[in-house]
C-alpha cells in the first residue's frame, strides 16, 4: 500500500511539472506568435507605404514637375516633330 | 525534585490559562474569516479589476480601409497609420526634452514649454497624424504622461486631379465625399477586439476566448485611368485660366465598354489637406446641369433622318439664319439661304436644326431623348448625381419644340451627353458608362440605325476635320475626329443671361471609336465664349495623350514631317 502510495505521489509529482512546463511553453508560444503576428501588420503597413510612396515619387504631377522646372522640358511644337512611317 | 508521573503533567495549564488562549485562538480566527470573507465577497469586483489591471489587457484589432485602385492598379486612395500625439499636462517633464519633442514635430518649442508647465491638468494633443518613423523617435524619448494613439490616415496620391471621384474622409475615417462617401460601409470593414493576459513584462502570454476578429474593408477598383485624369486636369486648368472662365468640366468614355476614363472638374481642392473653399468640391460633371445648346444637334438630326422625316442629301431652307418661332426668332451666327444636312452640322445652324426638329413630333423627340438617358440619372454609383430636366412633351410650347432640336429648353450633365454620344461610336447602340471593373458592360438598345449612325459620324467630322467647321481646334495630327460644338446662354434664375456655357463633345479616332469625351467650360470672359475655341482645345490636348498612351493606330496620312523608314537599322543611321 505504501510502495503505492509512493509511486502515485511521485506521478503527481511528474505530471504537475509536466503541466507547468507545458503552459510556461503554451504562453512563451502564444507570446511568440503574437508578436509574429504584430511584425506581420507592421510588414503590411510597411508595404502598404512603400506602394503609396511608389505612387506618389511616379506620380503624373512630380514627373511634370520635374520634367518642366528640373529639366527644363518643353512640349515640342510641330515643326519640331518627325513622325516615322514604317513602308 | 519534583515527580511527573505522566506527560501531562508537564504541560498542563490552569483551566483560566487554556480559556484565555483558546479565546485568543478563537479571535484570531474569525478575524481571519472575516477578513477573508471581506476580501472575496464584499470587496470582490474592486479586488479582482485591480489584479486584472495588472494581467488583462483589452486589445483593439483594426480593419484596413479597403484601397481604391484606377484601372492600372495604381493607388488612388490608400489608409497608412500614423499618430496623434498628446501629453498628460499633470507630469511634469524636464525642458530640455520638450525641446526635442518639439523639434522632432516641427512646432515652436517656447509654445510647447509654455503650454506643458501650464498650470491646467488634463490631457491635451499636440500634434495629429506624425508619421511612424518620428513616433518611434518620440516614443525614445521616455516622456511621462505622453500618449501615442495610432490611427490610419487616408491618402490620396492624385491630389486634385481625382478628388471629385474618390472624395475624401474626415479625421474619424469616415467617408464624406466621393466614392469615400458612396462605398463608406463597403470600404472600412469591422474593428475586432480581444481580451488578453499579459505578464509582468507586459508581453500578451494568453487570450480568454472573448475576442472578435476584424473585417477589412473591401477594394474598390475603378475604371478611372490616373494618367488621362491628370492629363485632362491640366488642359483644363490651363484653358479655364486662358479665358478667365468659373469652372471646366471633363469626361472620358470608352467607346465599346463604356469605362469612364476620366472625370475631372477645374477648380478643385487637394483631399489630402483641409479644404477651405466648399464651391470646389462639387463633382460638376453630374451634379451641374446645363443647356447643351449645338451638341444636342447631331442627335436631333440623326433621330429625325432614322425616322425618315429629312433624306441626306436634302437642301434645307435656313431663311438667311432667321426663323420666326411664335413671338421669338431663332438666329443662326453663319447665316445661309438654304444648306445641306452636312451644313447645318458643320456650320452649326439653329435654324436648320429647328426645322429638322420640328418635323418630328414633341412625342417622338421626347422618346427619343428619354432613350438616349436624358432627364433621368444614369445611376453610375458617385453621390450628387442629378437627372437633369426634360419636361414631358405634353406642356412643350410651340418655341420649345422648335428650340429642343438644338439643346435649349432641356438640360442635362455632362456624364448625360457623353453618354447619348456612344451611338455615333458603336454603330447606334447606346452604352451606359459605368465606374467599376468588375461590372459588366451595358449594351443599350439599338436607337439608331447603323447607316444614320456613320452618317452622323462623318458629319461631326467634317465639323473638325473641314476648313469652316466650328471645331477645327480639336484636330489631332494622324486621327480623324468626330465632333460637335456647343454655345449656350446659361439661365440665371429662369431668364437667359449673357454668359455662356462653352461645350465639345468629340469621337476619336472617327474609323473605329475608341474614346469620346466631353468638355465643359462654364463662363468663359476673356477673347472667346465659343464651344470650339475654348473647349475644343482641352479635348485635344487630353485626347492625344489618350491615343498615345493606349497605343491608338493612326487613322489619317501624316502629310507633314513625315519621315518614311524602311527597317530599324537605317532608321538609327538616320536619326
Amino acid at each position: 500500500m505504501m510502495k503505492l502510495n509512493l509511486i502515485l505521489f511521485l506521478a503527481l509529482i511528474i505530471f504537475s511539472l509536466l503541466k507547468v512546463n507545458t503552459e510556461h511553453l503554451y504562453r512563451k508560444n502564444y507570446s511568440a506568435l503574437d508578436s509574429e503576428q504584430k511584425k506581420e501588420i507592421e510588414l503590411r503597413e510597411e508595404k502598404t507605404k512603400l506602394e503609396l510612396e511608389d505612387s506618389d515619387q511616379s506620380g503624373n504631377n512630380r514627373i511634370e514637375e520635374f520634367a518642366k522646372n528640373k529639366l527644363n522640358m518643353i512640349e515640342p511644337v510641330k515643326k519640331n516633330t518627325i513622325i516615322l512611317e514604317n513602308k | 525534585m519534583k515527580q511527573f508521573n505522566h506527560q501531562s503533567d508537564i504541560f498542563e495549564l490552569s483551566k483560566i490559562r487554556r480559556r484565555v488562549v483558546l479565546a485568543g485562538l478563537l479571535i484570531l480566527f474569525i478575524s481571519l474569516f472575516s477578513r477573508a470573507l471581506y476580501l472575496q465577497q464584499i470587496k470582490k469586483e474592486f479586488l479582482q479589476s485591480k489584479g486584472n489591471n495588472f494581467s488583462i489587457r483589452n486589445e483593439i484589432l483594426h480593419s484596413y480601409r479597403g484601397k481604391i485602385y484606377d484601372r492600372n492598379n495604381k493607388l488612388l486612395a490608400v489608409s497608412s497609420p500614423t499618430f496623434d500625439v498628446g501629453i498628460n499636462l499633470s507630469f511634469k517633464n524636464d525642458d530640455k526634452n520638450i525641446r526635442v519633442l518639439a523639434e522632432l514635430l516641427e512646432i515652436d518649442s517656447s509654445q510647447l514649454i509654455k503650454k506643458v508647465n501650464s498650470k491646467s491638468k488634463g490631457f491635451s494633443y499636440i500634434k495629429r497624424s506624425v508619421s511612424p518613423e518620428k513616433a518611434k523617435k518620440i516614443s525614445s524619448l521616455g516622456l511621462k504622461g505622453l500618449s501615442m494613439e495610432k490611427k490610419y490616415r487616408r491618402f490620396y496620391p492624385n491630389r486634385e486631379s481625382a478628388a471629385h471621384i474618390i472624395g475624401k474622409t474626415d479625421l474619424d475615417g469616415i467617408g464624406n465625399e466621393g466614392l469615400e462617401k458612396q462605398w463608406d460601409s463597403f470600404l472600412k470593414g469591422e474593428m475586432g477586439h480581444k481580451k488578453v493576459l499579459v505578464d509582468g513584462g507586459k508581453r500578451i502570454i494568453d487570450d480568454l476566448q472573448d475576442f472578435k476578429l476584424p473585417k477589412d474593408g473591401s477594394d474598390i477598383h475603378t475604371t478611372i485611368d490616373g494618367r488621362l485624369q491628370h492629363s485632362a486636369y491640366e488642359a483644363l486648368k490651363k484653358y479655364v485660366q486662358r479665358y478667365d472662365a468659373d469652372a471646366g468640366s471633363a469626361i472620358m468614355i470608352d467607346a465599346k465598354t463604356g469605362d469612364i476614363l476620366l472625370m475631372t472638374n477645374y477648380p478643385s481642392y487637394n483631399p489630402n489637406s483641409s479644404i477651405k473653399n466648399l464651391e470646389t468640391m462639387r463633382n460638376r460633371v453630374v451634379t451641374d446641369t446645363f443647356e447643351p445648346g449645338s451638341t444636342m444637334k447631331p442627335l436631333s438630326i440623326a433621330y429625325a433622318m432614322d425616322s425618315k422625316k429629312v433624306k441626306e442629301n436634302e437642301i434645307i431652307q435656313t431663311n438667311n439664319g432667321l426663323l420666326k418661332v411664335g413671338r421669338s426668332f431663332i438666329r443662326d451666327d453663319h447665316p445661309h439661304d438654304e444648306m445641306t444636312l452636312k451644313e447645318v452640322v458643320k456650320y452649326s445652324s439653329n435654324v436648320g436644326a429647328a426645322q429638322i426638329g420640328v418635323r418630328l413630333s414633341p412625342k417622338e423627340l421626347w422618346g427619343f431623348y428619354d432613350k438616349v438617358g436624358f432627364g433621368k440619372k444614369i445611376n453610375i454609383g458617385i453621390p450628387g448625381e442629378v437627372g437633369g430636366r426634360l419636361r414631358n412633351y405634353a406642356s412643350w410650347r410651340e418655341s420649345e419644340h422648335a428650340r429642343m432640336p438644338f439643346g435649349y429648353g432641356m438640360s442635362i450633365n455632362l456624364l448625360q451627353l457623353a453618354s447619348a454620344y456612344s451611338v455615333f461610336a458603336n454603330d447606334g447602340i447606346h452604352i451606359t458608362p459605368k465606374l467599376y471593373l468588375n461590372k459588366k458592360p451595358e449594351i443599350g438598345d439599338k436607337i439608331l440605325t447603323p447607316k444614320t449612325s456613320n452618317t452622323m459620324k462623318n458629319f461631326m467630322v467634317s465639323v473638325v476635320e473641314e476648313d469652316g467647321g466650328t471645331g477645327f481646334k480639336a484636330r489631332i495630327p494622324g486621327y480623324t475626329v468626330a465632333g460637335k460644338t456647343g454655345t449656350a446662354r446659361k439661365v440665371v434664375e429662369g431668364n437667359y443671361v449673357k454668359e455662356y456655357v462653352a461645350s465639345f463633345v468629340g469621337i476619336a479616332p472617327s474609323k473605329n471609336p475608341k474614346f469620346i469625351m466631353a468638355v465643359m467650360i462654364d463662363n468663359p470672359r476673356v477673347d472667346s465664349y465659343y464651344g470650339g475655341t475654348v473647349a475644343g482645345p482641352v479635348f485635344k490636348d487630353t485626347m492625344k495623350d489618350a491615343l498615345k498612351l493606349y497605343d491608338i493606330p493612326h487613322d489619317k496620312d501624316i502629310k507633314e514631317n513625315l519621315l518614311e523608314i524602311t527597317n530599324n537599322n537605317t532608321d538609327n543611321e538616320k536619326l
